[in-house]
């Protein structure tokens, strides 16, 4: 009989810097071992704070412009739109009008800034995590670039995932962060059968005599943990009788990967609203969901012992 | 400097940014649950003749004023934490999980109440009056028979259970086929109440006491029906205030988007419009409907017809008085057009809130599920889930009766509809169960319209408190929030959460009060406090399975109190 191990899993925090936070306190508060990111971490939006000729500070949270005066205020406005995890841009007007007219500009400030950011969610990591004996494993989704990989490789206590197979001595741990094809053509994102091949190259690597966690940003097709709401051409919801039509958009190439290795436990994101928990055949597969801009942590905690998984229960930290 | 006056946010391509939920979609949810057409109805049948010197008309203001404080506290949560689904989560955050889960609870147990209440308006109100209007106008006693008998409580019964069927088995195929029809039924509703509004104008209230005579003499009543006059008695505020409850029966549902989660993307915008805007429509929708009804039927008339709601055979000789829709008809003498038009839409208001309460009593006990207040087993699935069969409504049943806490596959979801068969088996018997109290009831103890409202609205008490405390609480979830006013330095959703407060003690004071239909008339009625213990048994349960819950999960390792506790990021 061996000890029971608890892995905290969340996803999807999309740049939240009070979800990072939290996600790091999680391994204490929960009394958890292992703590997982499923994927996307980075955030979709750049908030300029533009500073004014008279030293106001204005931007735009929440649909309209506010203002700050003095270093207090400025600080004040800076953490809201951090909150919502977006990235402020401090910025001059005529630092704001090259960005607001030059796209290639833009993207290379945004990205800039979104790997600044992570180097210091890191470095946060590494102290607070550094001599706990945590393990924290963290791994790209589609949202994020692939500049990402290399930013998580600078960190001692965080290890990427992302097409591996890890060994973590009571279990083994099989990643792969890219997401089927979706309507906003995104970074890591591939058709069903590339992302068919390279599982079944990971699944090479696999040794079956060890328990396996799967960990896939894409959750499987049809499984209840890939409802979203059904999109037009235009990316409008599709609306009747005054709710969205939800519609599976998992993967049938983790759905198929899954049925056939049959891990003890899968564990996904990237579909916010389809936060739950099911079985794929023995396996149970888990989407945390996410509600990252409302600075809620959803999470999800899964213990396991004897290569079975013995509870699993939802949290919103 | 004209770019930077602006000050955009710039998005990068990423997953989920969609285009919003319209406002227009979150005024029409709202809107429909409200059921203007059964408002109308109550208020008529009721008022007149039972709260003497009550004012018709301030009695729907009152309800507005006193819903509209109530619909603002949702719109403030659902524009602060939009994607967390409701009270169930706004109450379990800000106060504590306990009171979030009981007042959870409370709704879900009154829900299913008025899952099978309106399974009986269909045929109690809907039908009856459908068939013997058309029996009227095209002279066909076999339809008037027809038409009475569904004031019959075993044909009530029977018909409430083939819809509770007919909404199981549309459910278990998916929702999606629901809200295709919904789009329509709420179309064809709408246009009822439109109709009903414009023919109203359109009739003659010179005439109409002789339409009257001949509509009910053709029916199979009494000659010279329009007798039965009760003369209006001077203006009563005390009653006026009491009558209200027809009106807030409505208006304090207009809260619905709240549940609608992430989507309403606009969601302040959206929200605002959608909940205290929907209230302001459906009020004023009432008071032009009644308005029209009064001038063309006559207050001494409407007070004949409401006084005699209970023992229609001695003064009209009729199965039942008519509702608003069927006064009108008389007024368009063998007319089949206008009988047709108002019977026919007309239904499609009287259930309206069985399909709408089924879903959200499904949902509540889906997300329990997932919160860990069920056995975990609950979440377990087997290969035989596609399949609604009599095996799984046995298993359902044998696991309510012998695990005491819920049936051990609730949750469970059908891979290829996304349907929660179990769940929705379940909520449809104890909404069957709420039918047969309804109609039949056990000794003589029976379920009356209105009684669970007083229990259902401190729920929104507790959400109303809940707002108050929000902006303290969780500081810097309502700093970032779109809604985060203040005035003079206080939050205006705390505020708003107070002003809530107080219009919900008021409104709590007049659904106790009420002689006709608040819960201390119930020990009248009664000759007991039954229905005051069970209003409390409500409560007591939900609290009393959050404990037992807690412990079964304790004892497996999983602590139900952290599914909402905050982790502190520093």
């Amino acid at each position: 009989m061996g000890r029971a191990h608890s892995i905290y899993v969340v996803a999807d925090i999309h740049g939240s810097d009070v979800c990072w936070r939290k996600f790091l306190n999680a391994a204490k508060f929960y009394g958890v071992d292992t703590i997982v990111v499923a994927g996307d971490v980075t955030g979709k939006a750049l908030v300029p704070m533009v500073e004014r000729p008279d030293g106001r500070v204005d931007a735009r949270i929440g649909g309209r412009v506010q203002s700050a005066r003095g270093p207090d205020e400025v600080a004040e406005l800076e953490n809201r739109i951090r909150f919502n995890g977006f990235y402020p841009y401090h910025c001059t007007e005529a630092q704001y009008e090259r960005i607001a007219g030059d796209e290639a500009h833009r993207d290379e400030v945004f990205t800039g800034i979104m790997a600044d950011t992570l180097r210091d969610w890191l470095r946060l990591a590494d102290e607070r995590l550094r001599g706990t004996g945590i393990r924290a494993l963290i791994m790209p989704g589609n949202d994020d670039g692939w500049y990402v990989d290399d930013v998580l490789a600078e960190s001692g206590e965080v290890v990427n995932t992302d097409g591996r197979v890890i060994d973590l001595s009571e279990f083994q741990v099989l990643g792969y962060g890219p997401s089927n094809v979706t309507p906003w053509h995104t970074h890591r994102e591939f058709g069903e059968g590339v992302i068919a091949q390279r599982l079944g190259e990971l699944e090479a690597q696999i040794d079956p005599a060890k328990p396996l966690v799967v960990v896939t940003h894409v959750p499987p097709y049809a499984s209840r943990l890939d409802v979203a709401p059904k999109l037009r051409d235009d990316l409008s919801i599709v609306i009747e009788g005054g709710e969205p039509v939800m519609v599976p958009v998992g993967s049938p190439a983790v759905r198929s990967f899954l049925e056939r290795t049959q891990p003890m436990l899968s564990l996904h994101g990237h579909i916010h609203e389809s936060r739950g928990i099911t079985k794929i055949g023995r396996t149970v597969a888990v989407n945390p969901g996410s509600a990252y801009s409302t600075g809620a942590l959803y999470g999800a905690i899964v213990t396991i012992k004897d290569g079975k998984v013995v509870s699993e229960q939802l949290v919103m930290g | 400097m004209a770019s930077t006056s602006e000050v955009r946010v710039f998005a990068r391509q990423a997953t989920g940014l969609t285009k919003d939920i319209g406002t227009l979609d979150t005024f029409i949810y709202n809107v429909n649950n409200q059921n203007i057409g059964i408002g109308v109805a109550f208020i008529l049948l009721f008022v007149p003749g039972f709260y003497v010197g009550a004012d018709l008309y301030q009695g729907i203001f009152i309800a507005m004023f006193l819903a509209l404080p109530m619909a603002l506290v949702y719109a403030f949560f659902a524009s602060a934490i939009p994607r967390s689904g409701g009270d169930y989560v706004y109450i379990s955050r800000t106060l504590h999980p306990l009171l979030g889960f009981v007042s959870s609870w409370n709704w879900v147990a009154w829900m299913i109440v008025y899952v099978g209440v309106p399974a009986a308006y269909f045929a109690q109100y809907g039908l009856s009056g459908l068939f013997r209007s058309l029996g009227v106008v095209t002279g066909n006693p076999d339809l008037i028979a027809f038409g009475n008998n569904f004031v019959d409580p075993v044909w009530i019964l029977a018909v409430g259970t083939l819809l509770i069927v007919f909404f199981a088995s549309i459910f278990i195929l998916g929702t999606r086929i629901y809200f295709r029809l919904q789009n329509v039924v709420f179309a064809i509703g709408m246009i009822g109440v439109a109709a009903a509004l414009g023919l109203g104008i359109m009739g003659s209230s010179a005439d109409f006491g002789a339409d009257f005579d001949a509509y009910v003499s053709a029916a199979g009543g009494v000659a010279n029906a329009s007798a039965n006059v009760v003369e209006p008695a001077p203006y009563d505020a005390t009653q006026t205030l009491y009558s209200s409850t027809l009106a807030l029966f409505i208006t304090l549902f207009a809260i619905t988007s709240s549940f609608l989660g992430g989507e309403v993307r606009q969601a302040r915008v959206a929200q605002f419009a959608g909940m205290p805007g929907g209230v302001i429509f459906v009020s004023v929708f009432m008071l032009l409907i009644v308005a029209v009804v009064v001038n063309l039927v006559g207050l001494p008339l409407l007070g004949g017809i409401s006084a005699q709601y209970f023992s229609p055979g001695d003064g009209f000789g009729l199965a039942f008085v008519p509702t608003y829709n069927e006064l009108i008809v008389m007024a368009f003498r063998d007319n089949v057009l206008v009988a047709l038009l108002l019977g026919f839409t007309f239904v499609f208001w009287t259930y309206v809130w069985l399909p709408i309460n089924f879903l959200a009593s499904t949902r509540a006990l889906l997300a329990w599920s997932l919160d860990g207040l069920m056995p975990r087993r609950l979440s377990e699935v087997s290969e035989e889930r596609h399949t609604p069969t009599v095996a799984i409504i046995v298993v359902a049943i044998l696991a309510w009766s012998l695990d005491g806490l819920m049936p051990r596959r609730l949750s469970e979801v059908s891979e290829e509809r996304h349907t929660p068969t179990v769940a929705i088996i379940v909520v449809a018997i104890l909404g069957w169960f709420s039918l047969f109290m309804y109609t039949i009831g056990i000794g003589d103890f029976k379920i009356n319209t209105l009684y669970g409202i007083f229990g259902w609205i401190l729920s929104f008490l507790l959400c109303s408190i809940a707002a108050i405390v929000f902006p303290y609480k969780l500081r810097s979830v309502f700093e970032s929030s779109p809604v985060n006013w203040r005035v003079a330095g206080i939050p205006v959703m705390s505020i708003v959460g107070v002003i809530a407060t107080v219009a919900l003690l008021i409104v709590e004071y007049i659904w106790w009060f009420d002689p006709v239909n608040g819960l201390d008339s119930t020990t009248a009625v009664l000759g007991d406090d039954r229905m005051k213990l069970i209003t409390l048994a409500v409560l007591a349960s939900g609290a009393i399975w959050y404990i037992v819950a807690r412990y079964v999960q304790a004892s497996r390792g999983v602590r139900i109190d952290r599914a909402f506790a905050e982790i502190p990021p520093e």
